[in-house]
């Protein structure tokens, strides 16, 4: 063998050797810059997938506002390039929230496998209104019988995938599941999610033996939550439940809740021992009307509501008049309560 | 290394005097600002769209000036242009290196002007430029180099009117090597993974930086494996016949 060719040879089993080494750590390196990557499309388009994406979404919402509504002729076809805008761009957020919720009415099975896909996105982790969305489109508008169908068949196509979440068969528990992370992943939680995943379970502890009707489910939810936030107990139930009552202004809701189960059921006795519970725990600073519970003032003697007699505060105990300090403004008697 | 950086210096300069070059980067910038236009008919994804525009047609000015030393080669050859270096020991080698060099100085120029352009051009539309976005546009840059090993590689032994074209072909399908990545010598060492600097869709949506150390590390990549393609191509060459 001549030097020349000897040298050469050389040269490349040295630089195919490092080429190698670094394109296999590079690779590792790059999936985990790229986390998406692996929900990409398969198609060779030389790297320009993100464009390719781009493209297709012009495409799309030119289709979209020439067809004016989605109906039983176009879902299929609004579904596919739907699904060709995501193969080639998994992180697209606005084509998960605005197509799925296209699709939401005619394929609400189709819009919830979108916005599976979008919510397992690791990419996605911050973006709460993609679950959010998949728990509306399922307690609003997928029926059972066609959900365990669905799950079925998907629980067993991810088998073999590790890292993929199955899906719950129970529809409102699944609903559940998808607000629960609505309310983890926005920082800090929206009012809607922390609404609605109060709202979903409520749905799903309604079914209990011990639980009267929904609202009395309701009333007992925001009562857990109540106790959990006051105890700081954080396993078992729902991750930082004083994040649930700070978007929301929970005494209200909870005294509303009360109303709302009492007017359900009013002789009904679980549900008079639940709304006893929280009145005395939870909202026993405040003064409520014992049948309708409605707040009263300072020196009322009955509910304006129902006209119920009440118990007296805030009133001199010798003239009636309202209390506004430690003496009584109009005859100076010092209340002995 | 005198030869090599002669005859690279004559390459990048001839490419560089051409004005139809700045014609076209002009024509790439126009381009990217008019996707400001596509507001409406993207449902305000136009921002997201200038940054893909940029990264596509830099990219493809990339591919093309590499390509350009398929047309070269074979031209020079024809007209025995550095006939006399090419009669020496290793001279068909510095001659290879000196082109690859060459085309490699070009297009760093013309695809860091393209980024340069981006970057003011986006600016003026939009608030600012996000680090990411500038590392995205040097990774495209950073491609130009292996690209310009695989022109060269196959202009030595493709003939003139089939190279250019199985060099498109070749770069877009190493963009998608991905599924032979279990073959670790085959993988990134013989056949090259370009998918390797696409990071444009990361690069778009700014998720936290791309990372200095990738960045350098990939470029050290497409050293290494220019060296192979060019040692392969120049192993090729020195046993070829000239007329």
């Amino acid at each position: 063998m001549k030097k020349t060719t000897l040298i050469h040879v050389i040269v490349m089993v040295v630089s195919v050797a490092i080429a190698s080494y670094l394109a296999n750590t590079l690779l590792k390196d790059q999936l985990e810059i790229a986390k998406s990557r692996n929900e990409l499309s398969a198609t060779p388009l030389g790297g320009f997938n993100k464009f390719a994406s781009d493209v297709q979404w012009m495409f799309f919402v030119n289709y979209c506002g020439k067809a004016g509504s989605v109906t039983k002729d176009n879902k299929d076809e609004i579904y596919k390039r739907l699904n060709k805008i995501l193969r080639n761009d998994p992180d697209f957020v606005k084509a998960y929230k605005i197509g799925a919720m296209m699709l939401s009415v005619k394929a609400p099975i189709k819009s919830i496998e979108i916005l599976t896909r979008g919510t397992n996105n690791p990419n996605l982790k911050s973006q709460w209104e993609i679950p959010y969305l998949a728990g509306f489109v399922l307690l609003h508008h997928v029926d059972d019988a066609k959900w365990e169908a669905y799950v079925d068949e998907y629980n067993k196509k991810i088998e073999d995938e590790k890292g993929t979440p199955k899906l719950s068969r129970s529809r409102i528990a699944q609903a559940e599941k998808m607000y629960k992370l609505a309310v983890q992943r926005g920082k800090p939680a929206s009012y809607s999610a922390v609404a609605s995943l109060l709202r979903s379970r409520a749905m799903r502890m309604a079914k209990r033996k011990d639980i009267v009707n929904e609202q009395h489910a309701y009333l007992y939810v925001l009562y857990d939550i109540w106790k959990e936030s006051q105890t700081e107990n954080m396993d078992g139930g729902i991750e930082g439940a004083s994040s649930l009552t700070g978007p929301i202004d929970f005494e209200k809701r909870i005294l509303s809740a009360a109303q709302e189960a009492k007017a359900s059921a009013p002789d009904n006795k679980k549900i008079l021992a639940t709304v006893k519970n929280v009145t005395a725990q939870v909202l026993s600073h405040q003064h409520l009307c014992p049948n309708c519970l409605s707040k009263y003032n300072a020196g009322d003697k009955f509910c304006s509501s129902c006209g119920t007699e009440v118990m007296v505060f805030g009133a001199c105990e010798k003239c009636g008049a309202i209390m506004k300090g430690k003496h009584c403004s109009k005859c100076g008697h010092v209340n002995k309560k | 290394m005198n030869e090599i950086m002669a005859i690279a210096g004559g390459t990048w300069s001839r490419i560089l005097r051409m004005r139809v070059i700045y014609f076209l980067i002009l024509c790439v910038l126009i381009l990217i600002g008019s996707a400001y236009r596509y507001d409406v008919l993207s449902l305000g994804m136009h921002k997201m769209l200038m940054i893909d525009v940029s990264m596509l047609l830099n990219t493809i000015a990339a591919i093309l000036v590499a390509i350009s030393i398929t047309f070269e080669i074979p031209k020079e050859l024809r007209e025995g242009v550095a006939s006399t270096l090419l009669s020496k020991p290793l001279g068909r080698t510095q001659y290879l290196v000196g082109k690859l060099v060459g085309i490699s100085i070009a297009g760093l120029v013309i695809t860091g002007l393209i980024m340069i352009g981006f970057c003011l051009v986006f600016g003026s539309f939009f608030d600012r430029v996000g680090i990411t976005m500038v590392q995205g546009h040097l990774l495209v840059m950073a491609s130009v180099i292996p690209m310009s090993a695989i022109a060269v590689f196959f202009s030595v032994f493709v003939p003139e009117s089939l190279s250019a074209i199985i060099t498109a072909l070749v770069i877009w399908f190493t963009h998608s090597t991905i599924s032979i990545s279990k073959v670790k010598i085959l993988y990134g060492g013989i056949i090259p993974d370009l998918n390797l600097f696409n990071l444009k869709a990361e690069a778009a949506y700014e998720y936290g930086g791309i990372g200095w150390v990738y960045i350098l590390l990939v470029a050290i990549w497409g050293i290494a494996y220019s060296v192979f393609a060019t040692s392969l191509a120049s192993l090729i060459f020195g046993s070829k016949d000239l007329k």
